[in-house]
């Protein structure tokens, strides 16, 4: 099982720098871009046809709408920013953070869908007057809510690392230490497998809350935070398909479309979800004893609060 | 530009809209260059919102009728007061300055919406130093492609070469520039500041003598 953890992580590490040191991010941003214009194209064409009273071309609207979304979601997005930092620097279980990154996916269709009808019906907004809500207003207040979850994992981070340090003088030296403490990576291991509810009995020294503890009691909340911050700025790609279809008069196909395109979105959020949470708990294993690990936690935490945060404040700076 | 369409402060960091463009310089009578003719050909998708949002062709035909024509046409020439048109033309570093379009014209082919103008130069210039035409929307709203068949209308011994946009450098001076570090563990984001020019094809000209 010990071993098996690294396997997602090497490859993690390996796409890491694939990406971001020989120039990869470039090419998939080139690759999304380009793929996205041909789906963009081809969906018209699905439309028309559909249009036309060509039923089968809904499962090739649907099809290209699954692949518009992976392609999207492929190039720059605040969806990755959101879970890959939630991931790293919070102790999620995979499938739970696997759980959020669909339900932000799918809650970002959502919004959305009711944007594009609430506007249509209720307030007879025009799609100029849609599209720059999205793209102005609530693109702010997504950056916000992320800059929120920045701060959040900064200051508990942050919080922990500082009752770390007071609680840090009544150890035996030996116990504070890192990687030589053999015996406790088995423990840490262990603690990896049970998985987030799991509590640290093995530690052995009163620390305040263990983050697990806190992740218990807040994961319901952070959920919240993690969906919101990435549903509150819908996709402008499902907008423009949705007016259109709404235009069409195919309402149920354009929604069941922003939805399917949600879900290729998550197939890339999920990825991303899968590799930050095996980056964390394999750089669980290196750092092996009680406090030491604690300590490496609580910093990774803070450093994954204080990298969204300083991405937020761009964007709203901006 | 369809405009109208987009956001007041397009703050997209990955395109929407794709416009194929056609450049054609045009030269006068004394050899130097007096112009860009342009042709934006946009996608099938925006097209097709485009024509949805005003109800035209609602038979799907991908014909219209001189009306409706005319409708699309009034919504698509309609620039924003703050929208300069996208074209930027440069010899030795320096932009040099266009006038206002003239000859707009827009046409509805195969369902694709493609607009047309000319955009003379202030001063006409000899391209005996070379000059850089680049076609780019600065937030990268919009991504232009340029096409490769580029028409040198009245030239003399002059030759136009269609350089590619470097999108490795683009993606690499959009990190830079929203995080102020190179690429690290974290992808580009939801939006940046203006570096449509970095994505943005160039076609030089130059003359000989």
């Amino acid at each position: 099982m010990q071993r098996l953890i690294w396997i997602p992580a090497v490859l993690a590490v390996a796409a890491a720098v694939w990406l971001f040191g020989m120039g990869g991010a470039a090419r998939v941003a080139a690759f999304a871009a380009e793929g996205q214009r041909e789906v963009q194209n081809a969906m018209a064409g699905a439309l028309r046809a559909l249009r036309a009273g060509e039923p089968d071309a809904l499962f090739t609207l649907w099809a290209l709408c699954f692949g518009y979304g992976f392609f999207h979601a492929a190039g720059p997005g605040h969806g990755k920013v959101v879970i890959g930092g939630y991931g790293l620097g919070r102790r999620v279980p995979m499938l739970r953070l696997g759980g959020l990154a669909v339900a932000s996916s799918l809650a970002q269709a959502a919004t959305a869908v009711v944007l594009v009808y609430a506007g249509i019906f209720l307030l007879g907004w025009s799609r100029e007057t849609l599209q720059g809500l999205a793209d102005t207003g609530l693109d702010a207040l997504s950056n916000l809510l992320i800059a929120g979850i920045g701060l959040w994992l900064l200051w508990r981070g942050g919080r922990a690392l500082w009752r770390l340090r007071v609680a840090d003088p009544a150890l035996p030296a030996g116990q504070t230490g890192g990687v030589e403490d053999l015996s406790g990576l088995g423990r840490v291991a262990d603690h990896a497998k049970a998985g987030a509810g799991a509590v640290c009995e093995t530690c052995g020294h009163a620390h305040g809350p263990t983050i697990d503890q806190a992740s218990e009691v807040r994961s319901v909340r952070d959920g919240a935070m993690v969906v919101a911050a990435v549903a509150a700025r819908p996709c402008t790609g499902a907008l423009f398909l949705l007016v259109l279809t709404w235009r069409l008069g195919l309402v149920w196909a354009g929604i069941a479309g922003a939805f399917i395109m949600a879900l290729g979105t998550a197939t890339v959020t999920v990825a991303v979800a899968i590799a930050s949470v095996s980056l964390r708990e394999s750089a669980l294993l290196q750092a092996a004893s009680g406090t030491g690990t604690l300590r490496m936690l609580s910093a990774l935490e803070a450093l994954a609060g204080a990298v969204i945060l300083t991405i937020a404040v761009h964007l709203l700076l901006r | 530009m369809a405009l109208a369409a987009l956001p007041a402060a397009p703050v997209a960091a990955h395109p929407h809209v794709f416009v194929a463009a056609g450049v054609e310089i045009v030269f006068d009578e004394a050899g130097r260059i007096a112009g860009v003719r342009l042709s934006w050909t946009y996608d099938e998708f925006f097209s097709f919102m485009l024509t949805e949002d005003l109800g035209l062709d609602p038979d799907g035909d991908l014909a219209m009728t001189e009306p409706e024509l005319a409708a699309l046409s009034q919504s698509v020439l309609d620039w924003p007061v703050d929208f300069g048109g996208d074209l930027f033309v440069i010899q030795d570093g320096r932009p040099l300055e266009l006038g206002p379009r003239t000859e707009a014209s827009v046409a509805y082919v195969g369902g694709q919406v493609i607009e047309r103008h000319f955009r003379p130069l202030e001063m006409p210039v000899a391209a005996g130093t070379p000059v850089s035409v680049q076609v780019y929307d600065p937030f990268y709203y919009v991504a232009y492609e340029i096409s490769p068949d580029i028409i040198l209308q009245g030239a003399e011994d002059c030759a136009a070469e269609l350089r590619k946009a470097d999108l490795n450098a683009a993606y690499s001076l959009v990190d830079e520039l929203l995080y102020g570090r190179p690429a690290s563990d974290v992808g580009p984001d939801e939006a940046f500041p203006e570096v449509g020019e970095a994505f943005s094809d160039t076609v030089v000209v130059s003359c000989n003598g």
